[in-house]
C-alpha cells in the first residue's frame, strides 16, 4: 500500500488548495440556492405596451392599475408589432401586453386573459406575469362574489395593497426543488472536473516524472500493483469529492429534497469523475509539465462546462452550439439526471454514452503509454 | 555478480552500447567512466531493465535480468544522477515512501528508514522537505532512498556532482562503509581522482565500447606514457627542448608553466637516467618532479579526448 499512502499524502497536502476549492464551489453553491426558485424578488417600475383591442370597462381599469406604479403607453392597433418586439429585445420596454377584444368572454371561459410578450430569461418577465395573474384572479374573485364588479373600488383595493398569494402546488415545489439541484449538480460536475485534473494532475505529474519513475520501476513493485494502487487512490479522492458535495448540496436543501432523482446524480458524479480520471491519464502519458496540465485542464473543463450547457443555457445558443454540446460528455452527464422522474431506461443511454467516453480515452491513454514505453 | 556480454543497444542508426561486455563480483566497487554519450547511462538501464537490448546477455546475480524478475530487482538499489525526490513529502516519508516499495513490513521498514537517516546523518532535517535543503542535503537525501532497504547491488549515478567538498567526503565514506557491509557498487563518476581514491576497477568506456578495464594500476601499464617529469631551468635555451628529447625512453617534451613536461615510456629508472643526463650536459635544474600516469592520461590516450569532452 505504499503508493496508495503516497498518494493519498499528497493530497493531504494539497489540503489548503483543496479546502479553497471547495469552499469556492458551496460559496457559489449557496448563492445559487439564495436566488433560487423564483421565491423573492423586488418589483420595480416596468415600462410596458398596452395593446387595447378590448376597449372595455375591464381593459381601461386593468390600463388604470397597471399605470399605478408603471409607466404604461397604450399603442393601437396598427404599430408595428415586430417594431415593438424589437424593443423588448434592446431593452427599451420591458414587455407588450396585448388585450384580446373578446377580454370578457375569456375571462367567462377561464382562458388566458391577456396575451404577454417579454424576455422570459428576465426578472421583469415576472413582475409582468405576477401583476397581471394578481389582477385577474382578484378580478375572478370579485365576479364569482359579486354579479357586479366595481373596478375603480377593485382598483383602490389592490392599490390598498391586499395580498394575493399565489400558492404553488406540489408539482411546483417538487420542479423548483429539482431545478436547483439539477443545477448544483450540474455546476459540481464541472467543479469536480476542474478540481480533479488539477489537484489529480498535479498530484500524478510528480509520481510521473521520468527521475521518480524510474526508481519506482526498478523497485520489485509489479506494474499492475503499482497501477492499482494509483487508481485507488485517485478513486477514493474522486469518491471523497463526490460525497462531499452531493451532501453539501442535500444539506443546503435539507427539506426541500422531494421530486430529485438523488441516486441517479450520485450516478452521474462518480461517472464524470471516473470521465475526468481517464482525462487525466490521457494527459498524464502526454507531459508531466505542471504548467500545460493546468492550462489543459482549464481548458477543458471550462470549454465542456460552455459548450455543454452547465455556464449558459444551451436554448439561447445557436444550433451549431447545441448540435456539438450532444457530442460532449459533460452534456450527456447532465442527460442522466435531465428529468425529476427520469427512469433508469432513459438514463441507460447517457450513462452507456459517458461510460464509452471513459473506455475510449483510457484505451487512448494506454496507447500513448506503450508508446512512451517503446520510444525507450 | 554482474556478468553483461556482448550487449548491443541501438536507437534507430546511433548503436549506444556495441557489444559491451564487463562483469562485478560481490563486494567490488566498479567506477563505470567515459564523456557524456558514451553509454554508461543506457548499460546501467540496461542492468536494470529500464531498457531492452538488441543483442548480448546480462546476468545479475546468476539470473537474467528482466522486468518482470522481481527477486533480482528486490536486490538492487539505484542512485540515480537526478534527484529523485518527492518535493511535497519531508525527508523521513521520502525514504519511507523507497523502502515501502522493498519492505512491506512496517517495523522492519521503520527500523531501515532510521538507519538510512542515521548513515546520511539527515537526523536533524527528518520533517524538512527537499526545498528546505542545500544542495549537498538533497543528495544525501537522494542516497538514503536508495540505499534505505539495504541493496546488495548499487547503481550510483555521479552521486557527487554540485556537491560541496564537505558532503562529498561524507557521501564517499558512506560509499567506503557500505564496500565494507559487503555491498557490491557500480559507481559513474566525471571525477577521475573520486574513482581512483574509492574504486577497486574501472571500466573506460567510449562510443559504447569497454575499451579497457582493470586497475589504477593495471591501466597504467596498458598505455605507453607511464611517468612524467617535470622539470625548470635557470637559463632559458632554445636547444633545451631538443636535448631533452634525445633522452632514451622519452615519448614527448611539452612545457607547462614555464617548465619542461617530460612524458617517458614504462621503464624503471627515468629519474636518475634524466638526473645522469642533465648532469653530462651541465644543465642547471631549479626545479625536478616526477608523477606518475594519472587516470585522466590514460583515458585521453585511451579515447583521445579529455573526461568532459
Amino acid at each position: 500500500m505504499t503508493v496508495f499512502k503516497s498518494i493519498l499524502l499528497h493530497f493531504w497536502k494539497y489540503k489548503y488548495l483543496m479546502l479553497i476549492f471547495l469552499t469556492a464551489f458551496f460559496i457559489f453553491a449557496f448563492g445559487f440556492s439564495q436566488n433560487s426558485g423564483g421565491q423573492a424578488y423586488e418589483s420595480e417600475a416596468l415600462d410596458l405596451k398596452v395593446i387595447d383591442q378590448s376597449r372595455s370597462e375591464i381593459s381601461r381599469g386593468f390600463i388604470d392599475y397597471l399605470s399605478s406604479d408603471n409607466t404604461v403607453e397604450v399603442v393601437d392597433d396598427s404599430t408595428d408589432f415586430g417594431a415593438l418586439e424589437e424593443e423588448i429585445f434592446l431593452g427599451i420596454s420591458d414587455g407588450i401586453i396585448r388585450i384580446p377584444s373578446n377580454l370578457e368572454e375569456r375571462l367567462a371561459d377561464a382562458a388566458p386573459a391577456v396575451e404577454v410578450i417579454s424576455d422570459q430569461r428576465g426578472m421583469a418577465h415576472l413582475q409582468i406575469e405576477n401583476v397581471v395573474n394578481r389582477y385577474f384572479i382578484f378580478l375572478d374573485a370579485e365576479q364569482s362574489t359579486s354579479s357586479e364588479v366595481d373596478i375603480e373600488q377593485m382598483n383602490a383595493l389592490l392599490a390598498d395593497g391586499v395580498p394575493v398569494e399565489l400558492h404553488e402546488s406540489v408539482d411546483v415545489a417538487s420542479q423548483n426543488n429539482f431545478s436547483y439541484m439539477s443545477t448544483f449538480i450540474s455546476f459540481a460536475g464541472y467543479w469536480i472536473m476542474l478540481f480533479l485534473l488539477i489537484i489529480v494532475g498535479n498530484v500524478m505529474s510528480e509520481f510521473n516524472t521520468t527521475e521518480l519513475r524510474q526508481r519506482i520501476d526498478v523497485s520489485p513493485m509489479p506494474t499492475r500493483t503499482l497501477m492499482v494502487q494509483m487508481i485507488s487512490a485517485q478513486t477514493v479522492i474522486g469518491l471523497f469529492v463526490v460525497c462531499f458535495m452531493l451532501y453539501g448540496g442535500i444539506m443546503l436543501r435539507a427539506g426541500h429534497l422531494e421530486g430529485i432523482p438523488l441516486v441517479k446524480m450520485f450516478v452521474a458524479l462518480v461517472l464524470i469523475t471516473s470521465f475526468t480520471l481517464s482525462i487525466h491519464y490521457v494527459i498524464g502519458a502526454l507531459t508531466t509539465n505542471k504548467f500545460i496540465i493546468n492550462g489543459l485542464a482549464n481548458f477543458l473543463a471550462i470549454g465542456m462546462a460552455f459548450m455543454s450547457g452547465i455556464m449558459v443555457p444551451l436554448e439561447i445558443m445557436g444550433e451549431t452550439a447545441q448540435n456539438i454540446a450532444h457530442y460532449l460528455p459533460l452534456y450527456h452527464f447532465t442527460q442522466i439526471y435531465a428529468e425529476p422522474d427520469i427512469s433508469w431506461t432513459d438514463s441507460s443511454f447517457p450513462i452507456l454514452i459517458v461510460v464509452l467516453y471513459t473506455a475510449a480515452f483510457l484505451i487512448i491513454g494506454m496507447i500513448l503509454e506503450n508508446k512512451k514505453k517503446i520510444a525507450s | 555478480m554482474i556478468r553483461m556480454e556482448n550487449v548491443v543497444k541501438r536507437y534507430n542508426e546511433l548503436i549506444a552500447l556495441d557489444h559491451f561486455s564487463f562483469a562485478a563480483k560481490e563486494g567490488e566497487i566498479i567506477g563505470l567512466l567515459g564523456p557524456n554519450g558514451c553509454g554508461k547511462t543506457t548499460a546501467i538501464n540496461c542492468m536494470l531493465s529500464l531498457l531492452t537490448f538488441d543483442k548480448g546477455e546480462i546476468e545479475i546475480f546468476g539470473q537474467q535480468v528482466h522486468p518482470n524478475n522481481n527477486a533480482v530487482k528486490s536486490r538492487i538499489g539505484i542512485v540515480p544522477q537526478e534527484l529523485a525526490i518527492f518535493d511535497k513529502l519531508n525527508v523521513y516519508e521520502n525514504i519511507d515512501f523507497y523502502c515501502g516499495l522493498y519492505v512491506t513490513d512496517r517495523k522492519k521498514r521503520k527500523a531501515l528508514v532510521e538507519e538510512a537517516i542515521e548513515f546520511v546523518d539527515l537526523g536533524k532535517y527528518r520533517k524538512f522537505v527537499p526545498k528546505k535543503l542545500s544542495g549537498g542535503l538533497k543528495r544525501r537525501l537522494n542516497i538514503a532512498c536508495g540505499i534505505a532497504h539495504k541493496p546488495a547491488l548499487l547503481f550510483m549515478d555521479e552521486p557527487t556532482v554540485a556537491v560541496d567538498a564537505q558532503s562529498r567526503n561524507f557521501i564517499l565514506e558512506g560509499i567506503r562503509k557500505m564496500k565494507a557491509q559487503g555491498t557490491t557498487i557500480i559507481y559513474t563518476t566525471h571525477y577521475l581522482e573520486e574513482a581512483e581514491q574509492l574504486c577497486d576497477r574501472m571500466v573506460i568506456m567510449d562510443s559504447g565500447r569497454n575499451i579497457a578495464s582493470g586497475t589504477v594500476h593495471e591501466l597504467q601499464n596498458t598505455i605507453s606514457t607511464q611517468e612524467r617529469i617535470e622539470v625548470g631551468f635557470i637559463t632559458e635555451d632554445q636547444t633545451i627542448e631538443a636535448q631533452l628529447e634525445e633522452l632514451p625512453h622519452v615519448v614527448k617534451v611539452t612545457k607547462r608553466n614555464g617548465n619542461y613536461l617530460i612524458h617517458f615510456e614504462k621503464q624503471e629508472n627515468n629519474l636518475p637516467d634524466l638526473i645522469k643526463f642533465m648532469e653530462s650536459r651541465g644543465m642547471s635544474y631549479t626545479e625536478l618532479s616526477s608523477e606518475r600516469s594519472t587516470l585522466s592520461d590514460i583515458f585521453l590516450e585511451l579515447t583521445g579526448k579529455e573526461l568532459r569532452d
